[in-house]
């Protein structure tokens, strides 16, 4: 135990100046009987005078008490207690006149002293009690202490009942068999001592109550004065004769003071219960509290910042550090409407669409967009927000939280601008590269057709057939040198398509021509398989051949002598499906994935079907799923493999379908406009005209608003002529001046070689009789039927032209 | 089978390529001219007035394109046809050249009966153009 002293505190000094108090007027008390000065002993000359037994418990008690105040332990206090416990004891057995024959031994000589009265019975258990209490004061044992707070409690139920008896006028000489007079100034001082003690360490135990912050405490503290000083008051008024009160029987005020005891004791249950109720009230306001703090921590130390819109309201309140993401600078609510305007106008509507979606059907968004500063300066704020829902479903608020994910995406930004930089490095290296090699590849394979067309003199049928394995590695390190170039460009997205309405079975059919003199060479056998009526295809024919070729060319390398190998087309639900058919090794099932990566070979043992990079099925691949398609192989090994992919059909009601927005069919205005195409003189169509016709496409492209206007695919040059159509959406004054726009563009652009090609522009009215008026839902059907019609319209125009 | 005399203007810095070329366009009948660069291409094109050019883009001590377009502006070639054979990327090339003036692209090494098809067929649209 250490003897630490106590920081000094209001209560800790009171009790001090207490116990103090109660020992110097109990040494006044011994002096006065030492000295024999009578008056020191006594109040009035009528009443008994205190004990010096007595007074001597009551100079070690308040010794004790007074120590014990300032100190966490003390054994110096504990020893003075137990010694006034002791003296106590001695006192009270002294006072029972059948203690025995050792009682009788021992107090002899106590009793033989007439001033030295047995204390009477309540004065030696109070200090008894007091005594106990003082020693098993412990700082820190709640159970010790909450003890002693009751032994102290109890010890001063004699003295307050004395107190209590003097008050309501009760003679002082009674004749209760248990409870021999207390002479007054004993009362006191035992009540001063107890209050004094029960002060010591009142956090805990029962005095908690009675100490506490709460308001049951504070109502308590008010109220025991009223309850117990006032008849104390009232005593003392009596006893130095002031009071004049009416004689009381003794039964009556002992019944008057035993009420004013439990009225005490009421009151600390009632005191109890409140304060117990507000305590955990106060702790889970604290608990509250705290767990705000500690949110607000975590918040502020990931810079999360918090908002609330109240919908109703339409008011939006939000903490400091949103305030600063959003560069708010006045206090208080705003409008959603002035927040909204924080947002880059390139998000904004993004933005607004999640929120009203979140609002109308969801219960939650999550989003990101730029906040433009009034500085210039450009944030990137993520956003998530949660809606909360009344009983009738209708959103009545958006809580939601913003964090700066700047420096996150500048990051990535530059991160994917150097991966794209690499690759521009790769392409622009590789395409350097090809260029190279291709030149002096150019020169051997001109010098090998010169050799074998005989342009050098005949040649023996062994020196024909040298240079035909030379011209067949030379045109095969050709294509090696493509496939290179275009695995470059699918890799930087530059691997250009241009669709347009297009027939697969005379791409077919030309493919396979000029694969015909290999398949011939292993006596394979080439078939098609073509239905009479198909659709039109939505694809590149330049690409879809280089697909073709592909397939159709490992499908000979792979396909042993004597083999045979089938095209075929079929109508599938995505389109068309287009299938290579070979009765080769086939592929193991678990590479049929696998081979549409880069730079993979199958290893068939086969000297002969190693050449080639290993980068043309991934060329497909790229090619395939860039025109919208998909590509696949069926196989079962040693039974041929089956090569198949798709491509979508030309379909104007698919086509116009994005067009088809709500807003825009709400106006109701569609426009077609057709630009026709053709050679400026009478002359068939050339690949200059075709590479001044992608132009003319994309200029048109680029005259048209998103959203509004559409250019529909191109329809395949028919005649040496073709149409682009232009689907408009929006009021006649507007489609003029889309037409004037188209026209301005066309001639200026410097990209079209003047005069090669001739166009003029209609504008085709769209047939009323086709329009439904109530049923929107049927406007896309509706329109592609119009663009049909346009495009019979085309031809009817050519014709008259 | 040809026109006989007409004449093909050549302009490569490849010689080998020049040679493979000029013994094709010989042994179709044509006469052939040749051109190391830009400076002799202009005046091989001045001096022998051809009825076809063949160019390649990637010329020394200047551009292709810069060739291309004086052939196709000064008064002796301006209706010349001119074919561009480039070992460069026809993704970009090819639309290019076409939009500078050039009647045809083809990507090296090309067949040369594709190419020999496409000469026939421009000096047919020409017609015969005797000097």
């Amino acid at each position: 135990m250490t003897d630490r002293p106590i920081v000094a505190g209001k209560r800790v000094r009171a009790c001090r100046f207490i116990s103090l108090g109660v020992a110097l007027a109990a040494g006044l008390v011994l002096t006065g009987w030492m000295l024999h000065a009578p008056t020191l002993l006594r109040v009035r000359s009528d009443l008994p005078a205190m004990n010096p037994i007595t007074a001597l418990c009551l100079l070690l008690g308040g010794l004790a008490s007074a120590r014990l105040a300032t100190r966490e332990s003390s054994a110096l206090g504990r020893g003075l207690a137990l010694a006034a416990a002791a003296l106590a004891a001695m006192g009270l057995l002294a006072g029972f006149p059948a203690a025995g024959v050792i009682g009788d031994r021992l107090f002899a000589a106590w009793q033989a002293r007439p001033e030295w009265r047995p204390m009477p019975q309540g004065t030696a258990a109070a200090m008894i009690l007091i005594g106990l209490a003082l020693a098993l004061m412990d700082a820190r044992a709640l159970r010790t202490r909450t003890w002693s707070q009751v032994m102290v409690v109890m010890a001063m139920a004699p003295s307050l009942l004395t107190l209590g008896l003097l008050s309501f006028g009760a003679p002082l000489r009674s004749d209760l068999p248990l409870l021999q007079p207390m002479p007054i100034q004993t009362a006191v001082a035992i009540a001063a001592l107890a209050s004094a003690v029960l002060m010591i360490r009142p956090r805990g135990g029962v005095m908690e109550v009675v100490w506490g912050d709460t308001m049951g405490s504070a109502t308590f503290r008010l109220m025991i004065p009223v309850v117990i000083l006032v008849p104390v008051a009232l005593g003392w008024l009596h006893l130095i004769g002031i009071g004049r009160f009416e004689e009381l029987s003794q039964s009556a005020a002992l019944v008057a003071t035993l009420t004013t005891m439990m009225l005490v004791a009421g009151l600390w249950f009632v005191a109890r219960g409140l304060s117990r109720a507000e305590a955990k009230r106060v702790e889970a306001e604290r608990a509250l509290v705290e767990s705000q703090q500690r949110l607000e921590m975590v918040l502020h130390s990931v810079g999360v910042g918090v908002w609330d819109w109240n919908i109703e309201a339409d008011t939006v309140t939000f903490d400091d550090i949103v305030k600063a993401q959003w560069h708010v600078e006045h206090d208080g609510p705003v409008r959603m409407q002035e927040v909204i305007a924080h947002i880059h106008p390139h998000d904004r509507r993004r933005a607004i669409g999640r929120v009203r979606r979140a609002v109308r059907v969801g219960h939650e968004y999550i989003t990101s967009y730029r906040i433009l500063h009034p500085d210039g300066a450009v944030r990137v704020l993520g956003a998530r927000g949660y809606v909360t829902r009344d009983a009738q479903d209708r959103p009545v608020r958006l809580t939601g939280i913003n964090w700066d994910m700047t420096l996150q995406h500048e990051a990535e930004l530059a991160r994917s601008h150097a991966q794209l930089q690499q690759l521009e490095l790769k392409d622009q290296f590789i395409s350097h590269v090809s260029h190279e090699l291709r030149s002096p590849l150019t020169v051997v394979f001109s010098f090998l057709e010169i050799l074998l067309d005989g342009l050098a003199g005949e040649l023996n049928e062994q020196q024909r057939e040298f240079l035909e394995i030379s011209q067949r590695n030379a045109v095969q390190l050709r294509q090696m040198i493509d496939d290179l170039l275009d695995v470059t460009r699918a890799q930087t997205g530059k691997l250009a398509i241009h669709p347009r309405r297009m027939r697969v079975a005379g791409e077919i059919e030309a493919t396979l021509e000029g694969l015909r003199p290999q398949a011939l060479a292993k006596r394979l056998t080439l078939e098609t398989a073509l239905p009479e009526a198909l659709p039109a295809a939505l694809a590149d024919p330049y690409r879809v051949r280089q697909v073709l070729t592909n397939l159709v060319d490992n499908a000979v390398k792979f396909t042993p002598e004597g083999g045979s190998i089938r095209v075929t087309v079929d109508e599938a639900s995505e389109g068309l499906l287009l299938s290579v058919i070979d009765d080769g090794p086939g592929i193991p099932p678990a590479e049929r994935e696998d081979i549409f990566r880069q730079l993979y070979q199958i290893d068939y043992g086969a000297p002969t079907a190693r050449k080639g990079l290993g980068l043309g099925l991934y060329i497909c691949r790229q090619l395939v799923t860039k025109m919208g398609g998909k590509i696949w192989v069926e196989s079962a090994q040693g039974q041929g493999s089956r090569f198949c992919f798709t491509l979508p059909c030309y379909s104007p009601a698919a086509a116009i379908a994005p067009l088809l927005t709500p807003d825009n069919l709400a106006r109701r205005a569609f426009h077609l406009l057709r630009i026709t195409c053709q050679p400026s003189s009478a002359r068939s169509w050339s690949d200059k005209d075709e590479a001044a016709l992608i132009d003319v496409y994309e200029v048109v492209r680029s005259c048209t608003l998103p959203d509004r206007d559409m250019v529909l695919p191109r329809l395949g040059v028919e005649d040496d002529r073709e149409s682009i159509l232009v689907l408009a959406c929006g009021d006649p004054a507007a489609v003029a001046t889309l037409e004037r726009r188209i026209q301005g563009q066309l001639s200026l652009s410097p990209a079209l070689h003047s005069g090669r090609l001739a166009w003029i522009i209609h504008a085709l009215a769209l047939d009323p009789a086709i329009i439904p008026q109530q049923d929107p839902a049927r406007w896309a059907d509706a329109l592609a039927r119009n663009v049909e019609t346009a495009l019979d319209d085309a031809a009817a125009w050519r014709d008259a032209a | 089978m040809n026109p006989p005399g007409k004449k093909i203007l050549v302009i490569d810095d490849d010689a080998d390529l020049i040679k493979a070329i000029g013994t094709r366009l010989r042994a179709e009948g044509f006469a052939c001219v040749s051109a190391g660069d830009g400076v002799q291409a202009m005046a091989a094109a001045r001096r022998e007035k051809p009825d076809l050019i063949l160019l390649d883009l990637g010329l020394p001590g200047g551009d292709g394109y810069h060739v291309l377009e004086r052939l196709k502006t000064l008064t002796p070639t301006s209706s010349t046809p001119v074919i561009v054979l480039s070992a460069k990327d026809p993704q970009v090339h090819e639309a290019r050249s076409l939009a500078a003036g050039a009647d045809a692209f083809f990507h090296k090494p090309a067949e040369s009966a594709t190419l020999m098809a496409a000469i026939q067929r421009l000096l047919g649209e020409v017609g015969p153009s005797t000097p």
